[in-house]
């Protein structure tokens, strides 16, 4: 299996203070959950955020998704 | 109504497209054709940096610039997991692709010669940026990419502001002031390059049609004018270009498209070109596009090596 097969991708979400929704802000890709807190910490330091949570993508579980315009 | 002319029009009446299925081959190739300029120019930016940053003439300078080129690493590893995302093997399109087609504009393929340039890089180069994505944040059709971009709007607006406080302060040690010129004189009409051929040359646009930007080249580059002429004038710094009251817009003193000497960095006015050639010219590439991007992929080519070795 090579790199780039063993990683998966993570969403990442944030809230920049107490009180604000929990934002989807972006996406990164890495080998395990750790190395994700870390990528998110350092790609996504736009803002002193209050929290920030990365979730495995494969473990959303969607409702609902767009009615989509050619499927 | 066929897929592209009902695309077209929904997205022209605000429609934000959300994913592939969405989509139609034409927006798909569009949209990734953009994503790759986008992510090739951030990631292209830091090479240049790299080549002055230990002449940052203070610590704080230095931490700033590093912090800069952060920045430009996130901003492109946001452009190419959008591509994964979109479907494309990005790691063979950072570590394998042969240096030539990559997409980043032709001034990227400069070293800088001292830290004043880094300054202008800065103030007009991460200015056209902001200019070329915030007009993308504001007007494009592709939801993933619209959010994506609240960071780097943010981030571009300071690296350009950095780049402003590095040319003000020179411009005020007389031993500089002639840096801050000779800088500016051939990075003035690179960053102008930045934004493409003129629209009266361009028959059609899908980036336009299908709204994954908004503006039109020449509007674009008519909007990096109005705020980097009156920035240069209002720090004594002599720019080829001014404001005509008669057309109302900005015209330039000087040929453009024009003829550029790369070995003297040096615009050659006497010898106006045309647009076919400036894009042979971006083709060709500049002098040190195999080094800064050898330099990308070297870290990932001698992980995949030590693997082997290992295996």
């Amino acid at each position: 299996m090579t790199a780039a097969q063993q990683r998966k991708t993570f969403d990442i979400f944030a809230r920049v203070k107490r009180g604000d929704q929990l934002a989807y802000i972006g996406t990164v890709e890495a080998e395990n959950e750790e190395l994700a807190k870390v990528y998110a910490s350092f790609t996504y330091d736009e803002e002193d955020w209050a929290e920030m949570v990365v979730v495995d993508r494969s473990g959303l579980v969607w409702v609902r998704k767009p009615k989509w315009l050619f499927a | 109504m066929d897929q592209a002319a009902l695309l077209k029009e929904k997205v022209q009446n605000g429609f934000i497209v959300e994913g592939i299925e969405d989509m139609n081959e034409e927006y798909l190739t569009a949209l990734k054709q953009t994503l790759t300029i986008v992510g090739d120019t951030e990631l292209l930016s830091v090479p240049p940096l790299l080549t002055v940053y230990d002449q940052a003439p203070t610590l704080n300078s230095k931490i700033t610039a590093l912090a800069i080129m952060q920045d430009e690493i996130g901003h492109a590893h946001i452009a190419y997991r959008l591509l994964k995302d979109l479907g494309e093997d990005v790691d063979r399109l950072l570590y394998e692709r042969e240096a030539h087609r990559w997409k980043n504009p032709y001034a990227f393929d400069f070293e800088l010669s001292n830290w004043i340039e880094l300054g202008v890089f800065n103030a007009f180069f991460d200015r056209a940026g902001y200019t070329l994505l915030g007009d993308a944040f504001e007007h494009t059709s592709y939801g993933p990419w619209k959010r994506a971009l609240v960071k780097v709007d943010k981030e571009e607006l300071f690296h350009l502001r950095n780049g402003e406080i590095i040319m003000r302060t020179a411009m005020q040690d007389p031993n500089l002031r002639e840096e801050v010129q000779k800088a500016v004189d051939w990075m003035f009409l690179m960053a102008l390059e930045f934004f493409g051929v003129e629209d009266r040359l361009k028959s059609r646009s899908a980036q336009l049609e299908y709204r994954l930007k908004g503006r039109s080249n020449d509007e674009l580059r008519q909007k990096w004018l109005s705020t980097a002429v009156p920035f240069c004038e209002s720090i004594g710094v002599k720019v080829p270009a001014h404001y005509d009251e008669e057309q109302q817009k900005y015209v330039l003193d000087v040929p453009f498209p024009c003829k550029f000497d790369p070995v003297n960095k040096k615009w050659l006015f006497d010898q106006p070109d045309t647009w076919d050639n400036v894009i042979k010219r971006f083709k060709q590439r500049g002098p040190k596009n195999k080094e800064f991007v050898a330099r990308i992929q070297k870290g990932a080519k001698e992980l995949e090596q030590l693997r082997k070795e290992a295996v």
